[in-house]
């Protein structure tokens, strides 16, 4: 018992002009930044929601048209560096990071071991107790970018 | 109304329906499904349902993440389907829709959730089985609540389905004498 004509169906069906299949082949290809862009998109909407900034408002502070404004907080737009920061010094909120470097370096003078880093102090076995490395770990790091502490 | 062809090849063929100045139901969803203003729009207003024991009261920055990659992981399955890679079929995608009773069709309903990415995703692609491995999607809904009934957007979507297969009959699509429903398992 047939139930289903393809013949008739495939006289009245027509064809995908949106063509859903070659964009949702480009979104999997795409996949990494569009979901960066989703994410930060989210963080600016949230953020505007909760302190009461209408879209109209965010493209003021930002010199750009609302249309704009859409279409980036849709989460698909490839946004620039200068886009995010831009975003991010009007809103006042930090949108992405890059992750902290870490120098370690050893004392290139009269010192027998120590592996500082920026900022901190490093203790080591001479006269001097503590340095503390001023500046990331470089070979032109003189006695001078170590700052004696105590 | 009318049918557009998403994809088809000799043993397959999914379809989705055009409703008036409308994209296609699958472009329309999936429009939606991965437009960041909509979803959170969606869940700030729905997010009553979001404090259910179901969801884990779930917070509207994950539930609009865990939409994205729900809408991805179905995008990769019919990807996957249009490709031929083996296992995959759309059969196996969509579940029959109706509950609690047998009731005498000419047309399966069936909706298809994605399985991929978790086990109980809420979005939802609704569609006609015309017969096995032919689908068309009649709509689609991000369901929070356990029925179809409980809220406007998926009772819409029953409505949808009704006038899909009134339309595949008035079009000569079907035979007269049908299918029958099957028992689905909804969100509990």
């Amino acid at each position: 018992m047939k139930t289903f004509d393809r013949d008739k169906l495939n006289k009245i069906a027509k064809p995908d002009t949106n063509n859903w299949i070659e964009k949702a082949k480009w979104r999997r290809e795409n996949r990494a930044w569009l979901d960066k862009s989703a994410k930060i998109a989210l963080k600016i909407l949230r953020h505007i929601r909760r302190e009461s900034i209408s879209q109209k408002q965010l493209s003021v502070m930002l010199e750009v048209t609302p249309q704009n404004i859409s279409k980036i907080l849709k989460g698909h737009e490839n946004l620039t560096l200068e886009t995010i920061t831009k975003f991010e010094i009007a809103l006042g909120i930090s949108l992405i990071e890059v992750p902290d470097y870490q120098f370690t370096t050893t004392l290139k003078f009269n010192a027998p071991f120590v592996v500082p880093v920026v900022g901190k102090s490093a203790k080591f076995e001479s006269s001097v107790s503590y340095l503390k490395l001023l500046k990331p770990d470089s070979q032109e790091n003189t006695k001078d970018d170590y700052k004696k502490v105590g | 109304m009318e049918i557009i062809r998403i994809f088809e090849n000799e043993n397959q063929g999914l379809f989705a329906v055009k409703y008036p100045n409308q994209e296609d139901e699958l472009n329309r969803l999936f429009v939606l499904w991965q437009d960041m203003e909509f979803l959170e729009d969606f869940f700030e207003t729905n997010k009553s349902n979001l404090q259910r024991t179901f969801w884990n009261n779930i917070s509207i920055d994950a539930a609009v993440l865990r939409t994205i990659d729900d809408a991805n992981g179905i995008m990769d399955e019919l990807l996957d389907i249009f490709e031929e890679k083996e296992g995959k079929a759309l059969n196996n995608l969509f579940n029959p829709l109706d509950s609690i009773a047998y009731r005498i069709e000419n047309l399966q309903t069936s909706k298809a959730r994605s399985y991929r990415i978790y086990q109980n995703s809420w979005l939802r692609l609704y569609a006609v089985k015309l017969e096995n491995e032919f689908y068309v999607i009649t709509g689609g809904a991000i369901k929070l609540t356990r029925s179809m009934q409980d809220r406007e957007h998926t009772q819409k979507e029953i409505g949808k389905l009704d006038a899909c297969k009134n339309f595949l009959r008035s079009e000569g699509i079907y035979d007269i004498d049908g299918l029958r429903d099957y028992v689905d398992n909804e969100v509990k």
